[in-house]
């Protein structure tokens, strides 16, 4: 008698999981179903079908996939079209996956971080940065939100500058090894882009307000005031006996002594 | 002679913390120089209620087993065991486990509520897993905007997005969760979709557009 509940529980665990299993296998047909947008698409739902299929078993996550259908629904896309798009999604989120997989064989990472890396990637940043990224904040003992910041961080930077690989994987590292709070990793294509319009050129901007900054310990604060300190220079330089000019006489050597006019100097 | 009496009631009360064992006798002897020597009565005067329950007299206090006597314990435990009737004791384990039963489930639910309590506190809970976000988009020509994205399941009238100050400022903010990545647009007048011109953030949508990206 005592084994009956215990039995009782068991098939009702049995049950559920037996009910949850197609639940979460038939994303696609629940959204044919659910959704009048999808019906456009139903001459083609056996290949999408396929396609979702093949994903699964290389582990992609389906709701990123079917947010993509959606958002093809939504804009109106044809047919051929949300198929081409679909399949490039999974490539691309089987690339994220495959990166994100260590070498010593640990999991690859939740569904929010193979979607932010898939998006990273589409967004330009390189494969092997990634790589690198991901593995050098792994040994320093960060956690995978502060990595995918970093990346999102160098991949702004990436688009408004052209960066030398190394660069970017250095800017990357010291972002990873500095103490700044993870949100602030965002600011940095901002920083270089205020920066820049701040007349600083392109080299200074990145060894010195950023790279010398974060290399110093500094954060965005340090790198702001570096920015608003070279762009008093610089207008200063422009000035004709701007300060900076002015400031040096008062420090070099003795004035001209008294009688003596820049006239007499002539002669 | 005072001392040597003091000395042998020294004596008995050591024997009685023993074995705890103290004849009429020697309890009379006990309690007769303690009501008369005032250092005998500070150090034994307490524990003459005991002295007289251990020498089978009626005390006027409760019967508190002493810890410095066995014997009190061993009788209980005698008279409890006289006292069981057959199958007692499996009466007895029956008993025990109906109160162990709802206590263990009780216990459980306080383990649960305390374990929730402390994720809740500890940041999962919705306020600190989801964070408002402030969309804006400065549109004059248009005369409705909509905020198109995956977190309202790419549903172009689920979001209306509101003219603040009646001049083509339109703006909607909305609860996400953190740690996620969004995509999305904005849909003028129900037809044309253009990416978050105030973001650094866009991808090609893979449809012919671009969408933009936003990381929490």
């Amino acid at each position: 008698m005592a084994g009956l509940p215990r039995t009782r529980f068991l098939l009702f665990l049995l049950f559920w999981s037996l009910l949850a299993v197609p639940a979460g296998g038939d994303e696609l047909s629940s959204w044919f179903v659910a959704d009048p947008r999808a019906h456009s698409y139903t001459g083609v739902q056996s290949e999408l079908q396929g396609l979702i299929e093949a994903a699964r078993l290389q582990e992609v996550p389906i709701g990123t996939l079917i947010d993509k259908l959606r958002e093809g629904a939504s804009k109106g896309v044809d047919a051929g079209r949300l198929i081409a798009a679909l399949r490039e999604t999974i490539e691309r989120m089987v690339q994220a996956r495959a990166i994100l997989e260590q070498p010593s064989g640990t999991t690859a990472g939740s569904e929010e971080n193979v979607q932010a890396f898939s998006i990273l990637l589409q967004r330009g940043l390189p494969e092997e940065l990634a790589r690198e990224l991901i593995a050098y904040g792994r040994q320093a003992g960060r956690r995978m939100q502060a990595i995918r910041t970093a990346c999102d961080a160098v991949t702004s930077l990436l688009a408004v500058r052209a960066l030398e690989d190394e660069d970017a994987l250095k800017v990357g590292e010291l972002l990873l090894a500095s103490k700044l709070p993870v949100s602030a990793y965002r600011s940095l294509a901002s920083v270089y882009l205020k920066a820049k319009a701040s007349g600083l050129d392109d080299s200074e901007v990145l060894n010195d307000v950023i790279i010398g900054t974060l290399e110093s310990g500094g954060g965005i604060v340090s790198m702001d005031e570096k920015i608003n300190k070279g762009q008093a220079t610089k207008e200063a330089e422009k000035q004709p006996g701007g300060s900076a000019k002015a400031g040096d006489s008062q420090a070099g050597p003795p004035a001209e002594p008294p009688g003596q006019s820049k006239d007499h100097k002539k002669k | 002679m005072e001392q040597g009496m003091c000395n042998r009631v020294a004596e008995l009360m050591r024997e009685w913390e023993r074995t705890g064992q103290l004849s009429p006798e020697e309890l009379a002897l006990v309690g007769g120089h303690v009501r008369q020597c005032r250092r005998c009565a500070s150090a034994h005067g307490a524990l003459l209620p005991l002295l007289r329950f251990d020498a089978g007299r009626p005390s006027g206090l409760s019967a508190v087993p002493s810890p410095l006597s066995g014997s009190f314990t061993e009788r209980l435990m005698g008279r409890l065991a006289a006292k069981t009737p057959a199958g007692g004791i499996a009466l007895a384990r029956r008993r025990a486990r109906a109160v162990r039963l709802p206590l263990a489930v009780a216990a459980s639910v306080a383990l649960l509520i305390a374990a929730g309590f402390l994720a809740w506190f500890w940041g999962l809970r919705p306020g600190r897993q989801e964070v408002l976000v402030r969309f804006e988009l400065v549109a004059p020509e248009a005369r409705n905007v909509n905020l198109v994205g995956d977190f309202s399941d790419w549903d172009p009238h689920r979001l209306a997005m509101k003219d603040v100050s009646g001049e083509g400022d339109w703006q909607i903010a909305i609860r996400l969760k953190r740690g996620r990545v969004y995509t999305y647009n904005f849909l003028l007048n129900g037809r044309r979709w253009i990416a978050d011109p105030s973001s650094l953030r866009h991808v090609d949508d893979g449809f012919g557009g671009t969408s933009s990206v936003l990381d929490l």
